[in-house]
């Protein structure tokens, strides 16, 4: 019953509201239909019928204010910001939530609607405090900038009997939403955000009238993984950003745009950041990619930039990590590194590594001879590998995720993992009639999937029609698999990637989908694995156990479950930003730059490839990883012959040219041949049951070492976990 | 010398040029957040009755599938009949049976105000003051009512037997002034009838609902009919013969 | 284009009338310094010797080797008098001296080690 679109169009009751209808940015095919022709002040413009005079205003170029309106939400109305002067219509009418008729002149700028506008503003601000000065929403408030652009330029609110205006107690709904409710106009925007992208019904509107709040009623705080977006969504200052409180104004932020690291979608961002911190992370609209949402990681997690960080090289004396020069450090992993031969020196690339130093790290141990190179999260080398790239790629892209009609998930909980793929999934479940299956164990994915449990061999069974969901999959006609990164590196890895394979092509070959449908997908959860993987890291943590190296290079693997004991007679040498596991094993300890310190390449997981920007220096004597690795490698007695970014970049364009064409995907193809190699691939599956590290919430917020090392990313561990107590 | 003094006081008070009014923000005296209590909390479990599970299996026959959650206000309804008000534990339950989300129904029971999401007495006395019940003398009505009841107006009685409200219009103007007793109006009321109601009620008596000491039928013009007294005319009336 | 004729700009001299001039005050400058440098070190007692400070001064005057407008030179001339006074009366003191010698000033590391070490990029 949640999918009926008339019920889900608002989280409120219809009857209140008046909802509208949905509309959604996905691609419709409305280029068929007829185009109705409508004047926007004597501006003629063609516009498909069912658009709104607020789109078809936005279309002719005239903005339209608005508090309620937001094009990724149902539409309410409740605001009245946006009325406007129709001709031949005695009263003005909501641009957002009117449909257009043929003919019609929309005067956006009359005597009428700038009347309207006025008198709007003037009620939404008899009860808004004025509280400018005191607010961290000043400088970036819808209401402010209306008010000044469309308000009267007098107030006429005279309070005789000083009774005050509205006044609404505070709720506590977490760590990482800061609220003064008393500023709430009630958009509701918080609100519909929640019960339709988030998928979580916590907020809503109590009381009636003068009274209404909004809010969760009973004690409750509002944790989801896409909390911290209500804080950009709120027109006003009702709900504002909890660590960031009273921190700075916008305007005196220097803004860098950059790449989220801390999962594998690669969302953009705008790095905040002044007198050389970072204040805070906001998304930047990338439609293929985040939209314009942001998982509360990636936001909140930059505190931890500034926690736990190596600003020195440190080398391991008596059994203590002591702080040195750079030379000495060098001069000591040098001389480990110059008594590898071949294989003797092993890598493993940790998940926040940028394409830049691993090339340069892959370049320099291909000089020394070794090609033991591991990525954190191995790949099995079975088959193709990670020669043919359709086969660790998420290759049917984010914002294809949307169209499918049959979604296979194996072994994958994107809400946590990757949490702005399950809004595509949220989307298309909820506006597309998507039906969505689970391999693995019970979680909440926010929206109703079909379990099919959690015993591995399934695949199987859906490739030979013996499983009662096959039928669903074979009549798809837009099947999708998505194969969770996290079931590759068990023992039967190869097996999952040979059996997915053979069932997607199985799938592939009876859907008449148009040629670039791709059924197969992977989704990654660590930022360096494609990057990677596409630059020929192709070992397993496994074979590095097995090789017993001389020399391991640690490139900020922190997540690798390595232990000094796995590695007795190794030299261990690390390089990241933060002292974490790998730092503490480590022999030689040399300090990177975190992602936002670095102008360093990332491909994403349906092969994206983007770039962060540094917004501030590295602290204390740390460097850029790639630096580290070339100075390294020019004490050792093998100089990389690159000196500076551009030429790091044009060797990554020899090696792979895809990662320096920034804000494209390069499409995967050979999926016919990756899976006629995949046949070869042997071994049984294993009996254990598919399992998933991050089942709740609480597994969510801490991840890698920049969320680790973050206050906010604690407290917020601490109230999903209260929360999950409480609701026992 | 009075009207110089008044003069006088106009120039020393402030005036507003403009003569724009404001008036004080009343806030409602119910509280749209909820606050756990020895009375009202999760922990109290709460489940319908047998009869009133029939009822809502019958209930929700009447919504077609995908729109179950029409019957929420007639589900918070026969909650709040059966225990007497509306526990939080209760909109739980009525959210279980939706299959909605709990906020969903806390929206519902908030914005209704016959939903009385705090403990109530075993009558519940709504007292109009509204123009036509307050110029036949409510105030006279609801002061007795509070005094017969002993309890004060928007309180209930220590004995948790009365709790009085004083509301808006009931729709029973022509009756005024009036009250109702939980489902039944009292209508054409004076301090001694509504008194007397009260009383009975102590006893455990159920007065007769309708017009108190009146000899109308319900809202029928007290002195007897004053239009509309001859019998209608019947067919064929006033219409050419030879038609 | 016919009524523009060539011109030629006559500025007034500084010192010299012509080249040759301009070069024959350079050597006299030159031999003048070279002549009062044993006397300026035993003045100063300056950590350097006598070598090194011809050196500095040939570097010096090679400095400005491919200046060619004679006004220019002129006035190089004459600071470098001005400069040969200002030390020969001690109005300069031994660390201006020094500073011609620049033993504080670090070079900027151009290679990408140096760079790498000294954190400058």
């Amino acid at each position: 019953m949640l999918r009926l679109p008339l019920v889900r169009a608002t989280g409120l009751s219809s009857s209140r509201l008046g909802a509208v209808g949905l509309h959604t940015t996905g691609s419709k095919s409305q280029a068929s239909q007829e185009l109705v022709e409508v004047f926007i002040d004597d501006k003629p413009v063609q516009v498909p019928p069912g658009t709104t005079v607020l789109q078809a205003a936005a279309k002719a170029g005239v903005e339209i204010p608005r508090f309620c309106y937001h094009e990724r939400l149902a539409v309410a109305g409740n605001c009245r910001m946006c009325l406007v002067e129709i001709e031949k219509q005695i009263k003005p009418v909501a641009a957002c939530a009117m449909p257009v008729m043929k003919g019609w002149r929309v005067k956006t700028n009359s005597d009428l609607t700038r009347k309207a506008r006025e008198g709007v503003m003037e009620f939404l601000l008899v009860n808004h405090p004025l509280d400018c000065p005191i607010c961290d929403q000043g400088g970036e408030c819808d209401l402010q900038d209306q008010s000044m652009a469309f308000g009267n330029d007098r107030s006429r609110f005279t309070d005789i009997e000083f009774s005050g205006k509205r006044a609404v107690e505070d709720k506590d709904i977490g760590p990482l939403i800061k609220t003064v409710m008393t500023r709430c106009i009630h958009c509701t925007r918080c609100i519909r955000f929640a019960s339709e992208v988030a998928g979580l019904d916590d907020l809503g509107t109590t009381g009636r009238g003068n009274d209404m709040q909004v809010g969760t009623y009973v004690e409750k705080m509002f944790l989801s993984e896409l909390s911290g977006n209500v804080i950009d969504l709120c027109p006003v200052g009702a709900l504002t950003n909890k660590p960031y409180a009273f921190v700075a104004r916008p305007w005196e932020n220097r803004r860098t745009d950059s790449i989220d690291v801390l999962d594998a979608v690669g969302s953009n961002i705008v790095v905040s950041s002044r007198t050389g911190e970072v204040l805070r992370i906001l998304p930047r609209v990338n439609e293929d990619v985040n939209e314009e949402w942001l998982s509360d990681k990636s936001r909140f997690a930059c505190d931890g930039l500034k926690r736990q960080r190596i600003i020195t090289p440190m080398i391991k004396i008596a059994g203590k990590l002591q702080s040195v020069a750079w030379e000495d450090a060098l001069v000591t992993a040098a001389k480990a590194l110059q008594t590898v031969a071949g294989n003797e020196g092993a890598v493993i690339a940790g998940k926040l590594a940028d394409a830049e130093a691993l090339i340069a790290l892959k370049d320099l141990f291909n000089k020394l001879g070794s090609e033991v190179l591991a990525t954190e999260q191995g790949f099995p080398k079975d088959g193709s590998g990670i020669d043919l790239r359709s086969s660790y790629l998420l290759n049917n892209t984010i914002a294809g995720i949307e169209e499918a009609d049959v979604v296979l998930l194996i072994g994958t909980n994107p809400r946590y993992e990757a949490p702005l793929v399950n809004t595509r999934l949220r989307k298309g479940y909820l506006h597309g009639e998507q039906t969505i299956a689970l391999i693995g164990p019970n979680i909440d994915l926010s929206y109703e999937y079909e379990n099919l449990g959690d015993s591995i061999d399934i695949i199987t069974k859906l490739k030979n029609g013996s499983h009662p969901f096959s039928a669903t999959l074979k009549n798809a006609k837009k099947p999708l698999i998505i194969l969770g990164a996290e079931q590759l590196t068990r023992k039967d890895g190869a097996k999952i990637v040979s059996e997915t394979q053979a069932l997607a092509n199985t799938l592939g070959n009876n859907v008449q989908a148009s040629e670039d449908w791709k059924v197969l997908n992977v989704l990654h959860t660590n930022a360096s694995q494609v990057a990677a993987l596409d630059l020929g890291y192709g070992s397993t943590i496994e074979d590095v156990k097995q090789q017993q190296p001389k020399v391991l290079f640690l490139l900020g693997a922190d997540d690798a479950n390595i232990k000094k004991e796995d590695f007795p007679n190794t030299f261990i040498i690390y390089l990241g930003s933060h002292g974490d596991q790998g730092a503490t094993i480590a022999d030689v300890v040399l300090a990177g730059a975190a992602y936002t310190e670095k102008t360093g390449s990332y491909v994403n997981t349906e092969g994206r490839a983007q770039q962060t920007g540094a917004a501030l220096t590295p602290p204390g004597m740390a460097r850029p990883d790639w630096k580290v690795i070339r100075a390294l490698s020019e004490i050792a007695g093998h100089r990389l012959p690159y000196d500076n970014i551009t030429e790091v970049r044009s060797r990554l364009e020899e090696v792979a040219p895809h990662i320096v064409r920034y804000g494209d995907v390069e499409p995967a193809n050979f999926f016919a041949q990756a899976h006629e190699l995949a046949k070869q691939t042997g071994g049984s599956f294993l009996p254990d049951p598919v399992d998933i590290k991050q089942k709740t919430l609480d597994q969510f917020f801490m991840t890698d070492v920049i969320s680790r090392a973050s206050p906010t990313m604690a407290k917020c561990v601490q109230a999903a976990i209260k929360q999950r107590q409480t609701e026992l | 010398m009075l009207a110089t003094l008044r003069s006088a006081r106009n120039l020393l008070t402030f005036t507003n040029a403009r003569g724009v009014q404001t008036s004080a923000v009343r806030a409602s005296d119910h509280l749209f957040v909820h606050r756990d209590s020895e009375q009202d909390n999760p922990n109290i479990p709460f489940e319908f009755d047998e009869v009133n599970k029939k009822r809502i299996d019958a209930l929700l026959a009447i919504y077609p599938e995908g729109h179950k959650r029409g019957a929420m206000i007639p589900l918070l309804d026969l909650a709040q009949r059966q225990h007497g008000w509306l526990p939080i534990s209760a909109m739980h339950k009525v959210a279980e049976i939706l299959e909605v989300p709990r906020m969903r129904v806390y929206e519902v029971a908030t914005f209704y105000t016959m939903f009385n999401r705090k403990p109530m007495g075993k009558y519940h006395i709504q007292v109009c003051t509204c123009t036509p019940c307050w110029l036949r003398d409510s105030d006279s009505v609801l002061n007795a009512v509070s005094k017969a009841a002993n309890c004060e107006v928007g309180g209930t009685s220590p004995d948790s037997i009365f709790t009085i409200s004083e509301v808006e219009c009931l729709g029973a103007c022509a009756n005024a002034p009036m009250l109702q007793v939980n489902d039944d109006y009292y209508e054409d009321l004076t301090a001694e009838t509504a008194e007397s109601i009260i009383n009975a009620l102590k006893k455990g008596e159920r007065p007769p609902p309708g017009p108190q000491n009146s000899p109308r039928f319900a809202a029928e013009p007290a002195g007897g009919l004053t239009s509309l007294t001859s019998p209608p005319p019947g067919p064929g009336e006033g219409v050419r013969s030879d038609l | 284009m016919a009524s523009v004729s060539a011109t030629t700009k006559y500025v007034r001299p500084v010192l010299s009338l012509n080249k040759n001039e301009a070069r024959k005050r350079v050597l006299a400058l030159y031999k003048l310094w070279y002549q009062e440098i044993p006397q300026i070190l035993l003045d100063t007692s300056l950590p350097v010797t006598e070598k090194m400070c011809f050196d500095k001064l040939r570097e010096e005057f090679r400095k400005n080797a491919n200046e060619t407008d004679i006004r220019v030179i002129d006035f190089l001339i004459i600071k470098g008098e001005q400069d040969l006074q200002e030390t020969l009366e001690k109005w300069k003191n031994k660390g201006q001296l020094m500073d011609y010698f620049k033993v504080t000033v670090e070079k900027k590391p151009s290679d990408f080690l140096g760079k790498f070490l000294s954190g400058q990029d």
